[in-house]
Parts: structure tokens; C-alpha cells; sequence
């Protein structure tokens, strides 16, 4: 009996020593791979503060513990997020090895490394991220991509076609089947996938939907998609893996890239949000107050819109966007004397403002004193002359008063700097079909319909006109 | 007893047998408390294990690639700097430069783009360092890019033109090609070659299909749409155009027999959300097929740049590409962490291998040769966005090849800032070269500006 006793007893020590003596081996592995891989702390110099600090704490926790994966965890995700690549590069690599369950160091890795171009290595990271989470779509959608990229059409195929058999909408994956059909030659597939891509999606695949209606002839088919598109017509599939790193990012300009990602993406109040953070971290970032102002006035936020345009004509009052901002804000609003008042202070502090210039021009001439506007278009002309604006309000101009073939000039001046400038070419079609010019009015037609930027309307009551007058 | 005592040594022979690492010290004492009772032989057994499990050193290999770090240093007298050209009041628009002597009398001259002047400039050398400004065009639909080569055969030097029309983002069929035609006194008439297409940013002369005469290929950025297409002459002044892709954000062209099956292939470097480079493969006969040999899924890697050179002097042509443009989503241009040099090291057979060179932030302009003179080749770039708010920002930058130990980034200049584009030849006939590099300011500050430059080489080197 005793002897069992014994025994037992000997096993239960046994079995506590070696359980105690893997965890503490597990730690100690844990701390000679961190302390034999991780980079050191890049130089704090000129780093926010409060970002040094964490890094500093966090380096330090990583080596020493406690907790040392925690930490690691978060000081990968600090680095990734504040840009520092190569160090977030090595943290993940760590964290594959010593937390091998989690697919979040793969993918986070993976993305970094095929941002790079490092394809065939970013293969295998995707691939091992989806073997421990196959439900997360956005690792399965970069594989695609990346296998598209290295030119393995059957297995990126394979890859968006399983998205497909589950989320049959899935316009990532229908745009990547688009792409393999199109560099495989079967325009008509991937008109089809680009087409049922859109009506689930309508900021993909625009650009090469519009390319596959010209190639197969479909020319105002494809004009008036690239109207409805304009321009940059693509958003990356929103990746909250990667996406949400953000709230850990102290750089300025990189919270208000995210904001801008989160906009053209269609998600105005995550961009606002972004903002609000990339303004509290530099308050002086007078480009953040402008961005903000104009995601403010998307979403009808007129006062927010104003108090961001005015935070930014004080920290920089030569700043002629945010002037033109607020005075476009009174204007919409009715409040004309309020915008006179403003374009007033505005010309002082950006006497070379074109914008401002032809704020000031504009209100002249609705006031009825077209002469007195002719100087501020002129000023406009010589501070941007590649840009039609201040041409075809000049014509506008000469226009009012009646001096005509100074107009047209004009207006042949901007459809040089601009060929397809949509107002410059409005009226050079309506001059040349009231002087009878069929031949000029024809050409410049015919200019008219090629651009996507003048609307199908527009065009109808030209042709219209035209067919009117000489047919 | 004795069966305990048999289980205890068939269980420490079985121990060492899998455990070789183990010293011959500890198996004597173990086979001396064999002699002791099993129990405590059992416990002592264990504590052993526990004692050798933690004298072993745990396995530590990473098994995932390493991130590619390189060193860096700084060298601000390296270079001494002139502007060259005229003065300026306005900013300028210089969108490259190439350096080539133009009236062929053995003094290097400069080829400049202003696209916002819609100019084509020669910066004439007439004695050695003193160059003079000549307009050779006007009206030219805003210039971005421009190549030599002799056109019309006629054995003068003739200017291939890509022309955009309007540099910022546009999506209208404006752009143009234009040569101009020297008339041997380097009197130059403009022949449009293409016009009404996606805005060009590209164009080389080749002889693509074994003909004898000089074929075009032209790279149009587009804005939503683009496309790459090789004419074929097929008369003087006259082509035949023949589409290779639809495709936006076309940055840069090269021609070079990549593939090593004796005929002339393109490589094509695209940006927007494509962020790829095509090789078009050659047959001969002007017959291409279409691979991609390298790619990025970052939406915003801003592909910015590439050029053609036998980085490791194998024999083979490899391919030099830069990331760095500074546009994106949203109002203010900057620099973005991944911004970079890269080589596409040639493997022979029309695969090539990647590998990142060097960090370097709105990366642009990359041109590789000689810069040191060790017989190596090295890399050259300038960064058109950077934090130009930090005054020790990268303007130009060496990336300086250590052969085994890799390239080295050397920071040449903090400014002039916004430099958009460089060449690199032998302006003053000594033997080491000069870069020349054009500036193109595109978002404020608006100061610290030279609209071209000589950078030479301090006498002490």
C-alpha cells in the first residue's frame, strides 16, 4: 500500500515537474526567438511621443515579458501601422513561429510581403492563413490575385471560384475570374463577369468593362459607362485584418491616407472618423481640415464643413482652397453677401488665387459689370495657364458685353490647354452652328462625343441642334 | 527488486539510446541509483529528464522569408551643384531629361520635357560646362518623355516625343506622339504621329519585326483606360498601329531581347490598381504573347519608374524599377513606406527574380550605371514626394552596388527638392560622369527649386 502510495506521490511530482518544465521551456524558446530575431527599436528621433514611448515599453516587454507574445503582438501591429515595415515584417515572422495557431500573422505578413512583390512567398503565407481560417474572404481574394500575378490562371481561378460557390455575388471574385478571362483572350466571359461584378459593386471594374464594350464596338455604351464612373474607378476589398491597424497609427498623413482609402470606398463617416484622428495628431495639418471640410459638405454637414474650412484659413490663411470652401458654402446657402464679404478677405490674403480670382470675377459679372470682371479672369489665366477655367470664363465675359471674336479666342485658348474641356467645347459647337461653320461645328461634335465627360444629354441637344441647322 | 530494477534499466537504456546528446557522467550516475529503490530511482530519473530538457537550446529557425534590410549612409559632398537653363520665375514642369549629344560635335547635351510650357528644350553644351537653352518646339501638348534615334535613317538625330496633353488625371483620348524631324542643322519639324489616343507617356523605336527599319512602341497612361500598341513602319513617317493591351496607368516601356530567343521583346511597367510589368514576348515577325513577370497587390504601391540595364552584368538585361508616386487618396501628395528601387534580375529564359534594392520615399527615375567607377553597377534615383516639410528628407539618392554585401542607400542631396527626373553621362569629357536632373514641383513648398541641374563631382573624389 505504501509502496502504491509512494509511487503514486512520485508520478504526481513527476508529472507537475515536466508539465512546469515544458511551459517554462515554451517561455524560454519564446524569449530566445524574440531576443535572437526581433529588430531593434528604430531611432525615436522626431517620432510622436506617446508612439515612442509604447514602442520602447513594448520592445522591452517582448524580451523580457511578461506576456511576452501579447506584447509582440502589439508592437507588430504598431510598427505595421506607423510604417514601419521591415520591423512589422520580422515581428509577424516571430509570431508565426511562436503562436502558430493564429492566422492573423500569416495574412498580415502576406500582405506585406505581396505588396512587395515577393509573390511566390506570399503564395504560401495566404495559403497557410487559409488553412487555419478558410471563412476570412479577403486572404482568399489577395491569393487569387496573387496567383493571377504570377500567371497560375487554373489556380487563382480554383480560388475565386470557391468565393463563388458560397458568396456567388462576391465582385472581387468576379472581377478576378474577369481578369483571367480577358488574359486568356474570352472577351465576351469577361464582359459577363465584369458586368455581374458591377451590379454587385459598382466601384469595379469599370475601366476594363468600358475597354471590352469599345473592343467589341459598343462606343456610347462605353462612353456613358466612363461618365458614370469618372475617375479611379476601383476600391480594394475592404480587409478589416489589415484596414483596422490604424487606430494604432500616430502619422498624420497616414490616418488621413486611410480616411481616404475609407472615402473612395464610400464610407464618408469612417473617413470622418480617420480624419478627427489625423487632425488631433497634428492639428496644424491644414490639408486634414480641408479634406475633412469636403467630406463634411458630402455628407450636408454645412457647419461642420465651415468650422473645418475656417480652422484652416487661420492655421494658413494663403490657403485658397479653404477660402474658396467657405465662399462655395454661402453661396450654396443663399448667403451672397456673406460670400461677397468672404471673396473680398479672401482676394487680400491670395491676391494670385485663380480659384479666388474667378470667385471675385464670377460676382462681378452676376452683379451685371462684366468689365470690371475681365481683369481677375486675366489674372487667373496667368497664374494657370494649362487650365481652361479662366479662358472660358473670360469668354463668358467678353461674351456679355459682346465682343464675340474675342470670346471664341478665348474659348479656342482653353480647348488648347484642355482639348475636351466640356464647357469650352459646348460653346465652341453652339458658335460655329450659329455662324453657319458646319465643317468646324462638325469637328468639334465629333471631339464632343469621344469625351466621356460631356453628358449624353448635352450631346443629344447638340446633334439635335446641329441637325437642325445644316440637315 | 530485481524486476524493478529491469524496468529502470531497460527504461534509462531506451532514454539514451534516443538521447545520444547525453554524457557519459550522467549515465553512471544513473546506473548507480539503479541500485537504489525504484521509486526514488523513478523520481531521480525524471528529475534528469527535467535537468536535460532544459540544458537543451530550443529550436529558434524562422521558417518564412526575411525582410530585406539595407544599410545607409550620407554623402552631401559628393556632388557640387549648377543649375543650367534659363531662369525662371514660374514653377516648372520639368518631366524628364535625357542626356545625349544632340548635334553629335563630342560635347554631351541635355533633351528636357517642360510639360506645363507644352516646350521641347535643348540644353545645348557649347564649350565645356556652359550650356545654352534653345525652345526646338513649342505647342507640343504637354511633353513628358522624350528618346533620340534616327528616325527617317537619313543619318541625323530625330526626336520621339510622348506628348499627354494634360498631365493630371485625365480620362480623354488626348494624347499624341510626335516626332520631330531633324533637318540635319538640328532645324526640327513637328510630324504628329499619333494623336486622339490615351495620353502617352512613353514611346521607343526598335526594330521589332526583323525588317531593317526603326518600329515604334508607345505606352499610353490613359487615366481609366490605357493601352500599349507597336507600330510598324510601313513608310516614311508612316505606321501601322497593332494593339498589345488595354490597360491604365502605363508608367514606362523597354525593348530589349529579355527572353535571349534573338528577337526584341517589351517590357511594360503599369501603375493605377494594376501595379504590374508585363513582357511581351517576341516571335520575330512582330507577334507578341503577354506574361506578367512581376506584381504587387498594394492598390498604391505607385509604380513610378523602370529602365533597362544588365544590373549584374551576367550578360542578360534586367529590369530597374521604382515606386514612388505620391498621388493617392487623398488631397496632399506624400511619401509612402513601401515607396522603393527594385531588381528584376534576369534568369535567361524569360523568368525573372525579384528582389528590393532599397527603400527610398515618391521614388522616382531610376538610372543605373557606374556612378563610382569600381566597375560595378549602381543605381540612381531622385524622389519627386517626399516630407519636403523635414529638411533631411531624401532628394537624390545613390544606391551604391557592394556586390556580395548588397547595395548601400547613400544620400546625396536634401535639395533641390521635387526632382522628377535624372540622366547620367559624361557632360565634361573627364572620364566620370555628371547627373543632370530636371525638377517638377507638383504641390507646394515651392521653394528649394532648380529647374535643371548639373550635379559633378567634387575634385577630391
Amino acid at each position: 500500500m505504501k509502496k502504491i502510495l509512494t509511487i503514486t506521490l512520485s508520478l504526481i511530482v513527476i508529472a507537475s515537474a515536466l508539465t512546469g518544465m515544458l511551459r517554462w521551456q515554451t517561455q524560454r524558446r519564446d524569449a530566445m526567438v524574440i531576443e535572437t530575431y526581433l529588430l531593434p527599436a528604430p531611432s525615436i528621433k522626431g517620432l510622436n511621443p506617446v508612439l515612442a514611448q509604447r514602442i520602447a515599453k513594448l520592445n522591452k516587454r517582448s524580451v523580457e515579458g511578461p506576456e511576452r507574445i501579447d506584447a509582440l503582438a502589439l508592437l507588430s501591429r504598431i510598427y505595421h501601422a506607423n510604417g514601419y515595415l521591415n520591423h512589422a515584417w520580422q515581428s509577424y515572422r516571430i509570431l508565426i513561429e511562436l503562436d502558430d495557431k493564429n492566422p492573423l500573422w500569416l495574412h498580415r505578413l502576406a500582405t506585406i510581403v505581396s505588396g512587395f512583390g515577393q509573390l511566390d512567398d506570399a503564395v504560401v503565407l495566404y495559403q497557410k492563413s487559409i488553412k487555419l481560417d478558410s471563412k476570412y474572404i479577403p486572404t482568399r481574394i489577395h491569393l487569387g490575385d496573387t496567383l493571377l500575378k504570377l500567371n497560375r490562371y487554373d489556380e487563382a481561378k480554383t480560388v475565386f471560384q470557391s468565393i463563388l460557390n458560397n458568396e456567388a455575388a462576391n465582385s472581387y471574385a468576379l472581377f478576378g475570374q474577369a481578369r483571367i478571362s480577358l488574359a486568356q483572350n474570352d472577351t465576351n466571359r469577361a464582359r459577363h463577369l465584369l458586368e455581374s461584378a458591377r451590379r454587385s459593386n459598382n466601384r469595379i471594374g469599370g475601366d476594363l468593362l468600358a475597354d471590352t464594350y469599345e473592343r467589341q464596338g459598343e462606343t456610347s455604351k462605353a462612353r456613358a459607362l466612363l461618365h458614370e464612373v469618372t475617375l479611379s474607378s476601383h476600391v480594394n476589398i475592404p480587409d478589416p485584418w489589415v484596414d483596422e491597424i490604424v487606430s494604432d497609427c500616430y502619422d498624420s498623413f497616414e490616418v488621413a491616407m486611410a480616411a481616404g482609402k475609407a472615402g473612395r470606398a464610400g464610407n464618408t463617416a469612417k473617413a470622418i472618423q480617420l480624419l478627427n484622428k489625423s487632425v488631433s495628431l497634428d492639428p496644424l495639418d491644414h490639408n486634414a481640415h480641408n479634406h475633412l471640410a469636403k467630406l463634411y459638405l458630402m455628407q450636408g454637414n454645412l457647419s461642420q464643413a465651415r468650422k473645418s474650412y475656417v480652422n484652416c484659413t487661420k492655421i494658413l490663411p494663403t490657403f485658397d482652397d479653404a477660402w474658396a470652401g467657405l465662399i462655395s458654402i454661402e453661396l450654396k446657402s443663399g448667403n451672397h453677401v456673406k460670400a461677397s464679404e468672404l471673396i473680398d478677405r479672401a482676394i487680400i490674403s491670395c491676391p494670385n488665387s485663380p480659384e479666388i480670382n474667378n470667385y471675385k470675377g464670377d460676382a462681378l459679372m452676376a452683379q451685371n459689370r462684366p468689365q470690371e470682371a475681365i481683369p481677375f479672369f486675366k489674372t487667373t489665366i496667368r497664374y494657370l495657364p494649362q487650365d481652361a477655367t479662366g479662358y472660358t470664363y473670360l469668354a463668358s465675359a467678353y461674351i456679355k458685353i459682346g465682343q464675340s471674336e474675342k470670346a471664341i479666342e478665348q474659348i479656342r485658348k482653353a480647348l488648347k490647354a484642355e482639348p475636351s474641356n466640356p464647357l469650352a467645347l459646348k460653346l465652341i459647337i453652339i458658335y460655329y452652328i450659329q455662324t453657319g461653320n458646319q465643317t468646324q461645328a462638325e469637328s468639334y461634335l465629333r471631339k464632343a462625343i469621344l469625351s466621356p465627360r460631356i453628358p449624353e444629354e448635352v450631346i443629344r441637344i447638340m446633334q439635335t441642334t446641329f441637325n437642325e441647322k445644316f440637315k | 527488486m530485481g524486476y524493478e530494477q529491469d524496468v529502470c534499466y531497460a527504461f534509462a537504456n531506451r532514454y539514451f539510446a534516443s538521447n545520444p546528446v547525453a554524457d557519459t557522467k550522467i549515465k553512471l550516475t544513473v546506473f548507480q541509483i539503479m541500485e537504489l529503490k525504484f521509486s526514488t530511482s523513478l523520481f531521480t530519473f525524471a528529475l534528469l529528464t527535467v535537468l536535460q530538457t532544459a540544458c537543451t537550446r530550443p529550436e529558434t529557425t524562422l521558417d518564412s522569408p526575411a525582410p530585406p534590410i539595407a544599410q545607409a549612409e550620407i554623402d552631401l559632398d559628393r556632388y557640387v551643384v549648377s543649375p543650367i537653363g534659363n531662369d525662371f520665375d514660374d514653377v516648372p514642369w520639368v518631366a524628364h531629361v535625357r542626356a545625349l549629344d544632340l548635334n553629335e560635335d563630342g560635347l554631351m547635351d541635355v533633351i528636357g520635357c517642360e510639360a506645363k510650357d507644352d516646350q521641347v528644350i535643348w540644353l545645348k553644351q557649347n564649350d565645356k560646362g556652359h550650356f545654352e537653352e534653345i525652345l526646338l518646339a513649342s505647342d507640343m501638348q504637354a511633353p513628358v518623355h522624350a528618346e533620340v534615334y534616327d528616325l527617317d535613317e537619313d543619318g541625323d538625330l530625330d526626336i520621339l516625343v510622348s506628348c499627354m496633353n494634360i498631365v493630371f488625371p485625365n480620362n480623354d483620348k488626348i494624347g499624341a506622339l510626335i516626332a520631330l524631324e531633324n533637318d540635319g542643322l538640328e532645324n526640327f519639324r513637328k510630324r504628329i504621329i499619333l494623336e486622339g489616343v490615351e495620353r502617352v507617356n512613353d514611346a521607343r523605336a526598335h526594330d521589332m519585326d526583323g525588317d531593317g527599319d526603326l518600329d515604334l512602341v508607345v505606352g499610353q497612361f490613359g487615366y481609366d483606360q490605357g493601352e500599349v500598341r507597336w507600330m510598324k513602319k510601313i513608310g516614311p513617317w508612316k505606321y501601322a498601329s497593332q494593339s498589345l493591351i488595354h490597360l491604365s496607368g502605363l508608367i514606362n516601356v523597354c525593348v530589349s531581347d529579355f527572353n535571349n530567343d534573338g528577337h526584341p521583346d517589351i517590357a511594360a511597367q503599369f501603375s493605377q490598381q494594376w501595379e504590374e510589368i508585363h513582357l511581351f514576348e517576341n516571335d520575330g515577325k512582330g507577334n507578341f504573347t503577354d506574361k506578367i513577370i512581376w506584381g504587387s497587390t498594394n492598390h498604391d504601391y505607385a509604380s513610378s519608374g523602370m529602365t533597362e540595364a544588365d544590373l549584374n552584368q551576367d550578360g542578360l538585361p534586367d529590369l530597374v524599377f521604382t515606386n514612388g508616386d505620391g498621388f493617392g487618396p487623398t488631397l496632399k501628395p506624400g511619401p509612402r513606406p513601401w515607396h522603393g528601387i527594385q531588381w528584376l534580375e534576369n534568369m535567361g529564359d524569360g523568368s525573372f527574380k525579384y528582389s528590393r534594392i532599397g527603400d527610398l520615399a515618391g521614388a522616382y527615375s531610376p538610372v543605373v550605371k557606374d556612378v563610382d567607377q569600381d566597375g560595378d553597377q549602381d543605381i540612381l534615383s531622385v524622389s519627386g514626394f517626399n516630407d519636403w516639410e523635414n529638411p533631411k528628407a531624401d532628394s537624390l539618392v545613390w544606391f551604391r552596388n557592394d556586390e556580395d554585401r548588397g547595395f548601400t542607400k547613400v544620400t546625396l542631396a536634401h535639395e533641390p527638392i521635387q526632382l522628377l527626373s535624372i540622366d547620367f553621362a559624361d557632360f565634361d569629357g573627364d572620364g566620370t560622369g555628371e547627373i543632370i536632373s530636371g525638377c517638377f514641383p507638383s504641390y507646394p513648398p515651392y521653394d528649394r527649386l532648380s529647374r535643371f541641374t548639373i550635379w559633378k563631382e567634387t575634385a577630391n573624389r
